[in-house]
């Protein structure tokens, strides 16, 4: 029976031109996804891999400097010093670009890709930022899986709303309902069918994208097919939700304003509600800090002596017992620096925490909006989620942190900064951090086992009344 | 025409679910105003608190010297404009803070959006949105078959017995549906301007002109689209293929095309990156004078020039510095400043012309796509847009430049001696520096900067006019 069913639901495909001219469009805007991903990706990698070629080129020249340098007099040179150093090697770290940044862009686009990798490199004056558009990202990016998530679920209610109603309403149901095959399984088998030509520009899409991410650095065959696998589970839920509402066998216009309604409802009104309630439930971060920060390093530098003292000794006990040994400016310096290096920490932990806390609460909502735990794992497999964001300017400010605490105590134990040290100073790993994805799915499944569970309950009742009665 | 337009009023208020989707979206109305109050209000209080934390700042330096508090700066915020109430436009994506200090034309950083998930990209629902985006959904559910059922039940055969012309008839629907709509619509403004008049402060009659055109506008937006609605169900035959359609037509053209139009923008006139546009600025203003390296050749030369200007014979007087009756420091850092602002302009325009050339796309999309064209200019109106922007940063920087040269000024004529680095002007020098006056544009301003956009309007008006003639003529009773 499938083949009978299949061969007929392919000739009515082929006659009808809508549905064809349809496909074939989805298919073109599908490689237009494919293609606008490609173009943030590839803007991203020209911006890394060039800040990397800048940053090289000032640690070689740099190098070079400390290979001929000599140490005559107690005198530190020039060079010696922490921010000095700093100045000449000019360093920058990068968030590494994942490959599936081109099926979900997400807010990747809005955040950061390059921060200063200096010890005193201003985070609230990141010179590296990027121009951007500000009407092109409130546009957002047509990206694969904005057209898995908008457009899949509008194609199957294009082709399956009248599945069943255009036979009941064409008067064919009655002969369909004479035949000696299960009617329940006929339908069965043409939804299947119909689900299967709504996958047909996904399909090729999920080809046409490996070909183009399968040759790029850093590509992980295993994410490539976590995130197809996100895609895939989110088909099945809307071919269960289309199932659901067959089930209760409305007309053809009924079934397309319920389908039209439910999609508005899980895709517009039920996330834009939730973003309205939490922006006003978590406001942007308050950037006055930030004009406080400047008056406080301003300030940090002309506190007495005794408290830089206090200060550094609060963090360093063991150099409480060399106290007088110790150079004062040295002190001043380390002091302050540290000052204002925790200090910026500090607002950065706040303002990184808020968004945190917003994220954390978004999650608990995905039991009434399924489909902010799809957009969710799609980011989390790419790794543009803002989660992945906050790890990536943590281990930036771990990095600084541990740069300056070698340069300043260096500075304070030695007499001189030498070529090995020059060579060990801690440099920045690119660190890729795998999160779990799957929790953010199990709304959505739990309604997709839901609504087949009420489809299978509703024929159960139907054939014991049939017993019955 | 009349009873047309009367009938399907009397009809439309008998339908259950128009009444519950009417009360829905005058639910979502009130739940938009609330939001919006509480999200303007903490703007305005967090940037009214901000701007006079900055000024205080600045006047409480004490004694410093002028270039110390050039490295010190200024801030300058978002503001925020009443307006924006109603829609919000670029503001989460642009950025909220701008450092002005010397030597360096900064960006505006730390947009809202920076702290916000993926999930934000489904957007927050402000009262522009819902006229933009849901209220079109409310007239396709109630005109998509504002004809194709008359026909489907045999009623659009009565009626052409009965001799009404076809004109007539569709003007009624249109009218009719429209009116509903439009009402909805008003009903919606006058939740948001209550909410705004009870909760923020009484100044919104000095915008009643801005509302009022902004919502002319709206209206011209919600006729062509209620005029399409009811011409696409009187050109289907049935009324679910007529549904299908107008949603297949509202997810392209206020889901998908605005996308497409910016990625258009991008791909056309691609974003400079930072480190080639760093480049070619170090370049050009490495060709300048460096206002903190004396040892400069330019800055030896400006030295000279400064020397024969005041007649100081060097071979006669020992401490040239001591001679002049300026502080060179101050003019050098001052001509300094003159040459990278030349440099700023050059580049910044470039990049700034760059993005006013992407959004060019969107601007004249609006002749294929309504929605473009109320999006753009509700945000031109409402303050919130690319443009406004711009403006914000021009002016700011215009400030910073009148701030540098003040103290610049003030260290060169100020009465200090070249290379005395320690001097330090007196706590109440900062009061003469006056305060960055936020800009505004007159209504004019913003309207002439939507143009095209409004011509896209009358355009869309008069194509949907044309629209119902020539239905008017095709229309088919069977």
């Amino acid at each position: 029976m499938l083949q009978t069913i299949f061969k007929f639901e392919s000739k009515l495909l082929i006659r009808s031109k809508g549905l064809i001219a349809a496909l074939l469009v989805l298919t073109a805007i599908g490689f237009y996804s494919i293609d606008q991903g490609h173009a943030v990706y590839q803007y991203k990698a020209i911006t890394v891999d060039s800040a990397m070629a800048r940053k090289g080129r000032s640690y070689e020249q740099a190098k070079r400097i400390f290979d001929t340098l000599t140490y005559k007099t107690a005198f530190r040179n020039d060079i010696e010093e922490p921010w000095v150093i700093e100045w000449r090697l000019q360093d920058v770290v990068a968030k590494n670009v994942s490959p599936l940044s081109i099926l979900s862009i997400g807010q990747s686009d809005v955040y950061p890709q390059l921060f200063s990798g200096r010890f005193n490199g201003d985070y609230f004056m990141n010179n590296y930022a990027e121009f951007k558009n500000p009407e092109q990202l409130l546009a957002g990016n047509l990206d694969t899986a904005f057209f898995i998530v908008y457009l899949f679920p509008l194609l199957l209610l294009a082709l399956t709303y009248n599945l069943q109603s255009a036979d009941k309403e064409a008067g064919i149901y009655p002969l369909l309902n004479t035949q000696e095959s299960n009617i329940q399984k006929l339908m069965q088998y043409r939804l299947f069918y119909r689900w299967l030509a709504a996958l047909f520009p996904f399909i090729i899409t999920l080809v046409a994208s490996f070909f183009i991410l399968s040759p790029l650095p850093l590509f992980s065959f295993v994410a490539f097919m976590q995130w197809w696998s996100i895609a895939l589970i989110y088909t099945i839920f809307w071919l269960a939700l289309v199932a659901l509402v067959q089930h209760f066998q409305f007309s053809s216009l009924i079934n397309a304003i319920t389908l039209a309604g439910v999609w508005v409802l899980l895709l517009i009104a039920i996330p834009g509600l939730f973003n309205t309630w939490f922006n006003y439930k978590y406001p942007a971060a308050n950037k006055t800090e930030i004009a406080e920060y400047r008056d406080y390093n301003y300030k940090a530098w002309d506190i007495s002596l005794d408290k830089h003292k206090k200060y550094l000794f609060g963090i360093y006990p063991q150099l409480q017992n060399d106290a007088a040994k110790l150079d004062t400016n040295n002190v001043k310096s380390f002091s302050y620096s540290l000052q204002v290096f925790n200090r910026e920490k500090e607002l950065h932990t706040a303002i990184t925490g808020k968004a945190a806390e917003q994220a954390a609460a978004e999650e608990k909502t995905f039991w009434i909006n399924p489909i902010g735990g799809v957009m969710r794992s799609f980011a989390t497999v790419s790794q543009t989620s803002l989660n992945h964001q906050q790890i990536f300017e943590k281990d930036v400010f771990a990095y600084r942190e541990k740069k300056l605490k070698y340069l300043f105590e260096k500075m304070i134990n030695q007499p001189h900064f030498t070529k090995i040290d020059f060579v060990e100073m801690p440099k920045y790993q690119i660190k890729i951090n795998k999160s779990v994805f799957i929790v953010f799915l199990f709304p959505m499944v739990l309604m997709m086992v839901l609504s087949v569970l009420f489809i299978l309950l509703g024929r159960t009742q139907k054939t014991l009344l049939k017993c019955f009665y | 025409m009349r009873s047309i337009f009367s009938q399907t009023i009397t009809n439309a208020l008998r339908q259950k679910h128009l009444q519950v989707l009417a009360a829905v979206l005058i639910l979502i109305f009130a739940l938009v105003a609330f939001n919006s109050v509480v999200a303007y209000k903490a703007r305005m209080d967090s940037f009214e608190k901000v701007k006079q934390a900055v000024r205080k700042a600045w006047l409480n330096q004490g004694p410093q010297n002028p270039h110390s508090s050039a490295h010190y700066g200024h801030y300058i915020f978002q503001p925020v404009d009443p307006m924006q109430f109603l829609d919000n436009g670029i503001r989460p994506f642009a950025g909220s803070i701008l450092r002005l200090e010397a030597h360096a034309q900064n960006e505006a950083a730390f947009s809202p959006a920076q702290d916000k998930t993926e999930l934000s990209r489904f957007g927050d629902m402000s009262f522009a949105w819902m006229l933009q985006v849901l209220m079109p959904l409310f007239i396709i559910l109630f005109s998509f078959n504002a004809v194709s059922a008359e026909r489907e039940s045999q009623n659009l055969k009565l009626l052409s017995a009965q001799g009404i012309r076809n004109c007539s008839y569709l003007w009624g629907k249109i009218l009719s549906h429209y009116s509903v709509a439009i009402s909805l619509s008003l009903a919606g403004l006058f939740i948001q301007l209550l909410a705004y008049q009870l909760f923020v402060s009484g100044s919104g009659a000095t915008y009643f002109s801005g509302i009022a055109i902004w919502f002319l506008l709206y209206a011209a937006y919600l006729f062509v689209l209620t005029g399409l609605s009811v011409l696409i169900s009187a050109w289907v035959k049935k009324s679910s293929t007529s549904l299908v359609t107008q949603l297949a037509c509202w997810i392209l053209l206020m889901i998908v095309m605005p996308k497409i139009t910016a990625g258009a923008g991008a791909a056309l006139y691609p974003m400079e990156h930072k480190a080639v546009f760093n480049k070619a600025l170090k370049e050009d203003r490495e060709k300048g004078i460096d206002g903190h390296n004396p040892a400069d050749e330019r800055s030896k030369m400006f030295m000279d020039s400064v020397i024969a200007h005041y007649k100081i014979d060097t071979n006669k007087v020992k401490d040239v510095n001591a001679a002049l009756p300026v502080n060179v420091d101050g003019l050098v850092m001052q001509a300094d400043e003159e040459y990278a602002n030349l440099v700023y302009d050059k580049h910044f325009k470039r990049v700034r012309d760059n993005i006013v050339k992407q959004n060019s796309i969107s601007k004249y999309a609006a002749f294929i796509n309504p929605y473009l064209a109320i999006r753009n200019t509700s945000m031109a109106i409402s303050q919130s847009d690319f443009i406004s922007h711009l403006n914000l940063l021009k002016s700011a920087e215009t400030y910073r430049r009148y701030l540098i040269k003040e103290l610049n000024d003030k260290m060169a004529y100020g009465g200090s001696k070249t290379g005395d680095w320690d001097w330090k002007v007196n706590a109440k020098f900062w009061e003469t520096v006056k305060d960055f006056t936020y800009p505004t544009t007159k209504l004019s301003q913003r309207i002439k900067t939507s143009g095209i956009e409004i011509a896209a309007m009358l355009f869309w008006v008069l194509l949907v006019t044309a629209g119902v003639v020539i239905t008017s003529k095709k229309i088919t009773v069977l």
